[in-house]
């Protein structure tokens, strides 16, 4: 069995890889942080889209994928609004949505000194 | 070579790390046309374009899908030309400091402070690609031998023949919670016996979450794979059995960066 990189078909395995992982770096020298605080909004609701279209299949049940990824939205946007002010630019506002353990950790370091 | 400098902005998209102590230009193949090129330092490289300080954003689902699609095609490209390369996920961007220092130098320092990590990373993962792996099963297929199968359901059936039409009902879920039990037993143990043999062909290996498939299918096991290269052969010779098996089919893609193998954060040694 050979490998396949046809995009149609991979197109999946890529966005899970270049938009949730890969090297991470220390928090205090980049704008985003790769995985969690890095991605924008709209890309993660584009994520959430994509996994939904999977799984109802792209062109069927279309008003349930739709109703999933709005459901999904404002479940996301609560959260949000719970942790953050409102406001914030997107570089502060990706900080303050770090998940709290990667933010004590990052807080508790000293600053990098080069 | 002429520099462009800081025309396009005082931030540093940063694609990934590669070997190497020349600065490489690769042309106009980054993000929305932008020039890419390396930053050495030492031996190793960052692999860069110029732009502003604000990640890249879009509710255009196309632009979103070109975006990443460029940032993997610039790591094969550069894959080719540089040998290793360590990749970086999307949208990662080295911010400028306050002070005078240039955006350049700012890589160069991260470089410097992570060098030793880097290095070892690098090690880790020369001569080795990322393959996703993904193994599905037809649930009908195997309900099917299931239910030829075991003597448990073949009891509730006889019993089922001979009830009236009333208690069929409360049988059928009798059967489906016994069917159900079954294929959740031998998942366990079709997930082991997949997971033992494929392992054995990769150097190192990460589950991921299954995912819902529209095809009807059910995925029972999604792996990424760190794979040297002459052991892919023998990889897919494995997927192949699997793939033959009837009611059974491997989703095998690659090779990729190791994009799951480099994940864990590169922390900077305090006081240096």
């Amino acid at each position: 069995m050979q490998p396949t990189r046809d995009t149609h078909a991979t197109l999946v395995d890529l966005l899970d890889r270049v938009l949730e992982k890969g090297l991470v770096l220390n928090a205090d020298l980049i704008i985003n942080v790769a995985g969690i605080p890095l991605l924008g909004v709209n890309l993660r609701a584009y994520l959430a889209g994509i996994e939904t279209m999977l799984k109802y299949g792209i062109w069927q049940d279309w008003d349930e994928a739709q109703r999933a990824i709005a459901a999904r939205e404002r479940k996301q946007k609560r959260e949000e609004e719970q942790t953050n002010a409102p406001g914030l630019e997107p570089e502060r506002y990706l900080l303050s949505s770090l998940d709290s353990k990667i933010a004590e950790k990052y807080s508790s370091k000293e600053e990098v000194k080069i | 070579m002429e520099k462009v400098c800081c025309a396009q902005g005082e931030g540093r998209y940063v694609y990934g790390v590669s070997a190497g102590d020349k600065e490489v230009r690769l042309g106009a193949i980054g993000i929305d046309g932008s020039e890419v090129y390396t930053i050495p330092y030492g031996d190793i490289s960052a692999i860069v374009h110029d732009c502003s300080t604000k990640p890249y954003q879009s509710t255009d689902d196309e632009m979103v899908r070109n975006w990443v699609r460029t940032h993997q095609s610039v790591l094969d490209a550069t894959g080719e030309q540089l040998g290793v390369v360590i990749p970086l996920g999307f949208d990662t961007i080295l911010q400028p400091r306050d002070d005078a220092t240039s955006p350049d130098q700012v890589v160069r320092d991260w470089l410097k402070l992570d060098y030793a990590r880097l290095r070892e990373v690098m090690r880790k993962i020369e001569g080795k690609d990322e393959y996703a792996v993904q193994v599905s099963y037809e649930p009908g297929l195997i309900v099917k031998q299931i239910s030829e199968q075991s003597e448990e359901i073949g009891k509730i059936k006889e019993e089922m023949a001979t009830k009236s039409p009333g208690m069929t009902y409360m049988y059928k879920q009798k059967l489906e919670r016994a069917v159900k039990a079954e294929t959740e037993q031998l998942a366990d143990e079709w997930f082991n016996d997949f997971y033992g043999r494929i392992k054995k062909h990769t150097d190192d290996i990460v589950v991921e979450k299954t995912k819902k498939l529209n095809t009807g299918k059910v995925m029972l096991l999604n792996l990424s794979c760190l794979v040297s290269r002459e052991k892919v052969d023998s990889l897919g010779k494995e997927l192949g059995k699997i793939n033959n098996m009837d009611g059974f089919s491997v989703h095998f893609s690659g090779p990729w960066p190791p994009y799951s193998f480099v994940a864990k954060p590169v922390v900077t040694v305090k006081g240096e």
